[in-house]
C-alpha cells in the first residue's frame, strides 16, 4: 500500500482499510516479511519482534474488550484498537481545542501511549470507547494548556445533515441557510466556556449517552443532564446574539 | 526466518500505516509495557483502605463525642450557664467535631476516588459518608470505645484540658460553684479534702441538713461538686457527682498527691483506724516509686519530699511495712 496523505490517512475507517489491502482477497491474509524487509519498511529495531493477528474478518468482528485482551497477550495487536479508535479521537480532540492537525496528532499519539500502558486498568464494565474517550478527554486538559490552542474555526467539520440535526436538538430555527447555520454553530461553539462546548460536542458531535459522558467526565449523571440543559441555554444565547449582528 | 529472535511476522497493511506504525515503534523502541495489573489493584486498595481507615477514625471521633455528650448534665445547664445556647456553645466539644468532619470529608474523597466514586452526586457521597459514620461510631460507643479513648487521653495526652475535653474546664471554676477534684482525704462524714485540677487542696463541707451521696466520697475517687467558696480553701458542697470523661486525668502523676503527714496525723486522730492507716502506707510507699519521676519533671519538690521520705521509712519500720 502507498503511504497515504494525511487526509487520506484519517479517512481510512478500519473496514475501507481492510478493503483497502492485499488481505481481503482471501486467500492467505497473514503476510511474513523477511527481516530485512520489515526493517526496511519499519523503524522498529533489530531487537523488536513484533506479532500482529491478520486482519480479518474475525478481527472486525471482535468486541473491543476481545481486542483488548488480544492486546494485553500481544501488543502489535494493539494496532486493532489505533484503527478502531484513531478517526474518532482524533475528531473528538480537534473539536474540543481546535488544534490543528500536527498538534492534534501528537496528543492523540499520547493518547494510544497511555491508553496501551493502562490497558491493566480497563474495567469491563465500563464501555471501552467511554475509558478511551477519558483517557483522551484528561490528555487534552493536561496537555491543552501547554500547547496554547490557536484557533484554526475548521475543527467542527459537518455535513449538512450533521448541522440540521443539532440545529433541532439545539432548538435552532431551521429556516436559515444552511452555510450561515453551520457557520454560526461553530461561531457559537467558539465563544462557549471550554466545559459547555465539551459536553456540547460529547453530546450531539459524538454522539455519547448520558451514562457514557458521565463515564467519560467523571462526573454524575444528574450533573451531566444539568450541565448540559445550561450548556444548551448558553448556547441558544449566544447563538441569538450572532444571529442579530448578522 | 532463520533467527527467531528477529523474525517480525507481522501484517503488512497494518505496519504500512503510518500512525500506526508510529505509535507501535515507539511501543517497541521504548519498550514500553502495559502496567500491570496490581498496580492498579494496589491503587484501588490504598484508595479503599484510606477510605476505611477514615471511616474508622472519624467513627471513634463520633463515639468520644457521644461519651462527652452523655455525661454532659443537660438538667444542669442552668447552674452551669444563663442559656442554653450558651450551655451549648460552652460544652461543644469543637475538636472532636472538627476532626469528625475531617474525617467524613477524607472518607467522602476517597469514595469519590474509587473506580465508580464519581458516579454518585455529592449530597449521596456527603451524606453517606456522615451516615457510616454515625453508625459506626454509634457501635463503637456501645461497646465502649468512647470511654476508652477518653481513659487514654486523659491519662497521657498534653493539653487534655484544652482540647480533647472542654468539660474539666468549666469544673474547675470554684467561685462559680463548680469543683472538681480527687478526694485525698476523709475527715469525717460531712468533711473531705479535694484535690482540684490546679492541685489546689480544697476542705470541703457540708452544714446543710441535705444528706450527700458519701458512696462516691472515697479516697483517690474523682468527684465533681456544685456549691459555693465560703472561705479561702473551704468549699460549701451542695451536691457531688461522678466523673465521667476525663476521670482518668486526675489519675495523672501530679494528681496523686502523697497523703501528707498532716493527713495521716489528722486520720489517726480523728477515726483511730488503724487498719486504714496502713493501707494509706501502702499506698504511700507505692507512689514513692513515682518520686525520682516527679523531682525530674519538678526538682523543687525534692526539698519536700526528702522529709517525707524519712518519715515513711519510720512508720515503714514500725508497722513492719
Amino acid at each position: 500500500m502507498t503511504e497515504t496523505n494525511h487526509e487520506e490517512f484519517f479517512n481510512l475507517s478500519e473496514e475501507e482499510a481492510f478493503a483497502k489491502s492485499d488481505l481481503s482477497d482471501g486467500v492467505e491474509n497473514k503476510v511474513i516479511l523477511s527481516e530485512r524487509e520489515i526493517l526496511a519498511k519499519s523503524d522498529v529495531s533489530d531487537e523488536a519482534k513484533i506479532e500482529v493477528h491478520p486482519l480479518n474478518e474475525e478481527i472486525l468482528a471482535k468486541s473491543d474488550e476481545e481486542i483488548v485482551k488480544m492486546a494485553l497477550a500481544n501488543q502489535g495487536n494493539f494496532i486493532f484498537i489505533i484503527k478502531r479508535y484513531k478517526e474518532k479521537l482524533f475528531n473528538y480532540i480537534r473539536r474540543i481545542t481546535n488544534m490543528d492537525d500536527e498538534d492534534a496528532e501528537d496528543i492523540l499519539q499520547e493518547v494510544f501511549i497511555k491508553v496501551y500502558l493502562n490497558l491493566n486498568d480497563f474495567d469491563t464494565s465500563l464501555k471501552f470507547s467511554s475509558w478511551i474517550y477519558r483517557i483522551a478527554h484528561n490528555q487534552v486538559i493536561s496537555q491543552h494548556r501547554k500547547l496554547k490552542a490557536r484557533p484554526e474555526g475548521t475543527a467542527l467539520k459537518l455535513d449538512d445533515g450533521a448541522v440540521k440535526t443539532i440545529a433541532a436538538d439545539l432548538d435552532i430555527k431551521k429556516d436559515v441557510d444552511l452555510k450561515i447555520l453551520r457557520e454560526n454553530i461553530f461561531g457559537t461553539m467558539e465563544k462557549l466556556d471550554s466545559k459547555y462546548k465539551e459536553i456540547l460536542i460529547l453530546k450531539f458531535f459524538e454522539e455519547k449517552s448520558y451514562q457514557e459522558i458521565s463515564d467519560i467526565i467523571k462526573k454524575p449523571m444528574g450533573t451531566v443532564a444539568s450541565l448540559l440543559n445550561r450548556a444548551k441555554e448558553k448556547f441558544g444565547n449566544e447563538f441569538s446574539k450572532q444571529n442579530i449582528k448578522m | 526466518m532463520n533467527s527467531a529472535n528477529k523474525i517480525l511476522k507481522c501484517n503488512y497493511m497494518n505496519l504500512s500505516d503510518k500512525f500506526g506504525k508510529k505509535i507501535i515503534n515507539k511501543i517497541v523502541k521504548e519498550k514500553i509495557r502495559p502496567k500491570s495489573k496490581w498496580q492498579f489493584l494496589l491503587r484501588d486498595w490504598v484508595v479503599w483502605g484510606a477510605g476505611i481507615l477514615s471511616l474508622v477514625i472519624g467513627s471513634l471521633s463520633f463515639a468520644v463525642i457521644l461519651y462527652l455528650y452523655k455525661f454532659n448534665d443537660w438538667n444542669l445547664y442552668l447552674q452551669i450557664t444563663d442559656s442554653f445556647a450558651e450551655f451549648i456553645l460552652l460544652t461543644l466539644p469543637y475538636f472532636w467535631l472538627l476532626f469528625v468532619v475531617i474525617f467524613i470529608f477524607i472518607l467522602y474523597y476517597n469514595i469519590k476516588h474509587t473506580k465508580k466514586g464519581y458516579r454518585y452526586p455529592l449530597p449521596v457521597v456527603l451524606a453517606a459518608s456522615v451516615l457510616l459514620s454515625i453508625m459506626l461510631g454509634s457501635l463503637f460507643f456501645k461497646v465502649g470505645l468512647g470511654q476508652a479513648i477518653d481513659d487514654v487521653l486523659g491519662q497521657k495526652a498534653p493539653l487534655y484540658t484544652q482540647l480533647f475535653n472542654r468539660q474539666l474546664s468549666y469544673w474547675s471554676e470554684p467561685q462559680k460553684g463548680r469543683l472538681s477534684g480527687i478526694v485525698i482525704s476523709i475527715i469525717t462524714d460531712t468533711e473531705f479534702l479535694l484535690l482540684d485540677l490546679e492541685k489546689n487542696e480544697w476542705k470541703i463541707v457540708n452544714t446543710s441538713e441535705r444528706r450527700l451521696l458519701t458512696d462516691l466520697i472515697q479516697i483517690k475517687r474523682p468527684i465533681r461538686l456544685i456549691g459555693e467558696i465560703i472561705s479561702e480553701d473551704i468549699f460549701e458542697v451542695e451536691r457531688i457527682m461522678p466523673v465521667g470523661p476525663g476521670r482518668e486525668f486526675f489519675m495523672r502523676g501530679g494528681h496523686m498527691r502523697m497523703p501528707s503527714l498532716k493527713d495521716i496525723e489528722r486520720m489517726n486522730n480523728n477515726t483511730m483506724d488503724m487498719e486504714e492507716l496502713k493501707e494509706r502506707i501502702k499506698e504511700f510507699s507505692q507512689r514513692q516509686k513515682m518520686i525520682p519521676e516527679m523531682i525530674k519533671n519538678n526538682p523543687e519538690l525534692n526539698k519536700q519530699i526528702k522529709p517525707l521520705e524519712l518519715e515513711s521509712e519510720i512508720i515503714g519500720e514500725m508497722f513492719g511495712k
